[in-house]
């Protein structure tokens, strides 16, 4: 299993974000999102800097090629791409009065979502008579920051994971902008800011990120007890089916990413992914980790300890021994790993992610 | 002016803003009883009654299976003590299988009991014994149950 | 006491590794700012339980987390008078340098001799096992440093009072 690496300097990558045919990569990072072309090496490209302070989200659009970004100084920004390859704002009118914290565009494309800590959600579609786009929010249970948003396969239901320890979907149908959608297991009639769903991992925790499965039957979030929950609802307004929960004795992770109805794979602060499976009838476990430290340390060389090696030691570091622990981490990733997405499909799932994470690399790993 | 506006903090006030303390309670324990004082003293007395008997393993998971999550501080500090008298009693050379034989949730539940042992004053005597504990749990469980114990606000 | 410290420290170092799981949060009640929330105290979801980790009553260590920092405060054994004077003494030496030092808190914890503060813009910028393993030593170390300054105080106090009190 080789994995692709790009380091691309120490600054932190908030988010990251292909365009569809992978050969546009962007990336959120401090107050500008730099886009890069990819190849055997990446290069960069534009960057884009419309933001007052640290970018925390960003999001190519498919089809239309589209980028939304936010950022902690409350605003969002739709990028449309021009033909010369440029990349011109377009105001959003989000009016939050916090930092905005994630955005995503919607399955079609019409619609994006930014998760906020003003407690609100804003949905945001486009006007237009005056060439913006405008917000609806929502706000009613939400108590706390909002940290993800993930759209469900019909773009009308939405989840959201916050800082109160649930995570829960709702239903973000604007008249004018959506089809009515088909009946789903959420909920029949579901219009704007109807909660479908609210849920809550056994020992608490903060929700980083909740996404649904492909066919959007059911929901996964991975909670700050090192857990990831797994829902699957029986109907509107009746309890889950299933809720199932696996502890891990990793620390927390912060992203997750479906790969096949079967398949999870999470990451997080232990700096590399761990692959779950299960369905909801036999449960759900832990598989395998991806880019596991405990194999690299196996893999590592012992030094030799001859003479000319100790005193390179001294020369070095003051002391004789070589030092057990290195610098650096055994994993791929030298920090916590903060997005994963989906990369390449084949044969009906996920066979490649891409992650980045606080140590400035983009790694695509083989799953 | 009677009221001095200048100084009202406008955003306590304001009742959707903030997370108030029971809206952190877990819905699992939400509807939990409290224990009172006789009923948790019956639970220790029986469980001292399974250490005399030599059942330590047995006093164990009675100790850790209903934590009294819901209940008063004077209820929990009891309930305190008596996991500590179990944890003391049993040898260190007992200490790893024992751990073995919990299951994951009361592993967690013996690294909140650890943990609040070793901020009470009274057990300073015995902070030997918890650290040893301490070293046996995470060599079984990892950090998961103390990452849990972190963020779990059903606190012992 | 060497033996229980190994466990000690230990122990130590499996609360912090796991507590020092930090991000990148902007503050849910000012506007635009970014704020280490274990120190602001304003939103309850926002922290986690403390961790008291000691090894007698008068060793102990505080670990309070939050989202986005953690708070460490450490109790150094002071057995008398004098080592009591030296570890107020250091420690003034130490947080007086505060800035050089980053992640170091000027005002100790009411109850505790020394506290740090390290927030997610530290873990972004140092590896997060490095800064556990910067804690530990310091721990360690602080003891010693304690004793041999007693040592040579003792030492230098019986040789000036020698020279000052023998007949010239």
């Amino acid at each position: 299993m080789s994995h692709q690496v790009h380091s691309l300097g120490h600054v932190p990558i908030s988010d990251h974000s292909f365009s569809a045919d992978r050969s546009k990569l962007a990336l959120a990072r401090d107050i500008s999102v730099e886009i890069y072309d990819t190849g055997s090496k990446y290069s960069l490209n534009t960057t884009l800097s419309g933001h007052d302070k640290t970018v925390t989200s960003v999001d190519i659009a498919p089809h239309s090629g589209r980028i939304v970004t936010c950022s902690q100084d409350r605003n969002a920004l739709v990028w449309e791409p021009a033909a010369d390859g440029a990349y011109k704002p377009t105001l959003v009118l989000l009016r939050i009065n916090r930092a905005a914290t994630y955005a995503r565009w919607s399955p079609d494309e019409k619609k994006f979502a930014v998760g906020s800590g003003a407690r609100a959600i804003a949905i945001c579609y486009f006007e237009e008579e005056n060439d913006w786009w405008v917000s609806k929010h929502i706000k009613k249970p939400l108590r706390s920051t909002v940290l993800s948003v993930s759209w469900h396969p019909n773009s009308v239901l939405l989840s959201a994971g916050s800082t109160d320890s649930h995570a829960r979907v709702f239903s973000t149908f604007i008249k004018g902008v959506d089809e009515r959608p088909e009946p789903t297991i959420w909920g029949d009639r579901v219009p704007f800011q109807t909660l479908c769903g609210d849920f809550v991992s056994p020992a608490g925790g903060w929700v980083h990120d909740a996404a649904f499965s492909p066919s959007g039957n059911a929901l996964a979030l991975v909670t700050h007890d090192s857990s990831i929950t797994i829902v699957y609802p029986s109907g509107p307004e009746q309890p889950p089916a299933a809720v199932v929960n696996v502890s891990t004795t990793l620390l927390p992770f912060k992203t997750l990413v479906w790969l096949s109805e079967n398949e999870i794979v999470a990451a997080g602060h232990d700096c590399h992914p761990v692959v779950f499976t299960g369905s909801d009838q036999s449960g759900w476990a832990l598989d395998h980790s991806v880019d596991d430290p405990n194999d690299a340390k196996k893999n590592a060389s012992s030094r030799e300890s001859t003479a000319l090696n100790m005193f390179r030691q001294m020369d070095l570091k003051g002391t004789p021994q070589a030092s057990a622990d290195d610098a650096s981490l055994p994993t791929i990733h030298q920090n916590t790993i903060t997005k994963l997405r989906p990369y390449a499909v084949s044969g009906g799932r996920v066979n490649k992610v891409s992650s980045t994470g606080v140590d400035g690399r983009v790694v695509i790993f083989d799953v | 002016m009677a009221v001095d506006f200048r100084r009202i903090d406008i955003d306590a006030l304001d009742p959707e803003n903030s997370v108030e303390p029971e809206h952190l309670i877990p819905p699992s324990i939400a509807n939990l009883p409290p224990l009172s004082v006789p009923e948790i003293q019956s639970i220790g007395q029986s469980i001292r009654g399974s250490l005399s008997r030599g059942d330590n393993y047995g006093a164990l998971q009675a100790a850790l299976d209903q934590p009294p999550y819901t209940s008063s501080e004077e209820i929990k500090n009891i309930h305190l003590a008596t996991v500590l008298e179990i944890l003391s009693t049993i040898k260190s050379s007992d200490m790893s299988r024992v751990v073995e034989k919990l299951s994951s949730e009361q592993r967690d539940t013996l690294i909140k009991y650890l943990y609040k042992g070793m901020s009470v004053p009274e057990s300073h005597g015995i902070s030997g014994v918890l650290l040893a504990w301490f070293e046996k749990v995470t060599e079984v469980a990892g950090l998961g149950p103390i990452v849990r114990h972190l963020s779990d606000r059903r606190t012992v | 006491m060497s033996q229980s410290l190994r466990p000690y420290l230990d122990c130590v170092r499996s609360s912090l590794t796991a507590a020092i799981c930090l991000e990148n949060f902007s503050s849910q009640v000012v506007e635009r700012h970014n704020r280490p929330e274990v120190e602001a105290q304003t939103s309850p979801e926002l922290l986690l339980n403390p961790l008291t980790i000691s090894r007698n009553e008068n060793e102990k260590v505080l670990i309070e987390p939050s989202i986005n920092s953690i708070r460490i405060s450490i109790k150094i054994k002071q057995a008398d008078e004098i080592e009591r004077l030296l570890v107020h003494k250091f420690t003034r030496f130490l947080t007086g340098r505060a800035e050089a030092f980053m992640i170091l808190r000027r005002k100790p914890v009411k109850d505790y001799d020394i506290s740090f503060l390290i927030t997610n813009f530290h873990t972004e910028q140092m590896l997060k096992h490095k800064l556990v393993d910067f804690i530990i030593q310091f721990m360690e170390e602080v003891d010693k440093e304690i004793s041999e300054m007693k040592l040579f105080l003792n030492a230098r106090a019986r040789f000036v009072a020698e020279a000052f009190l023998t007949n010239v």
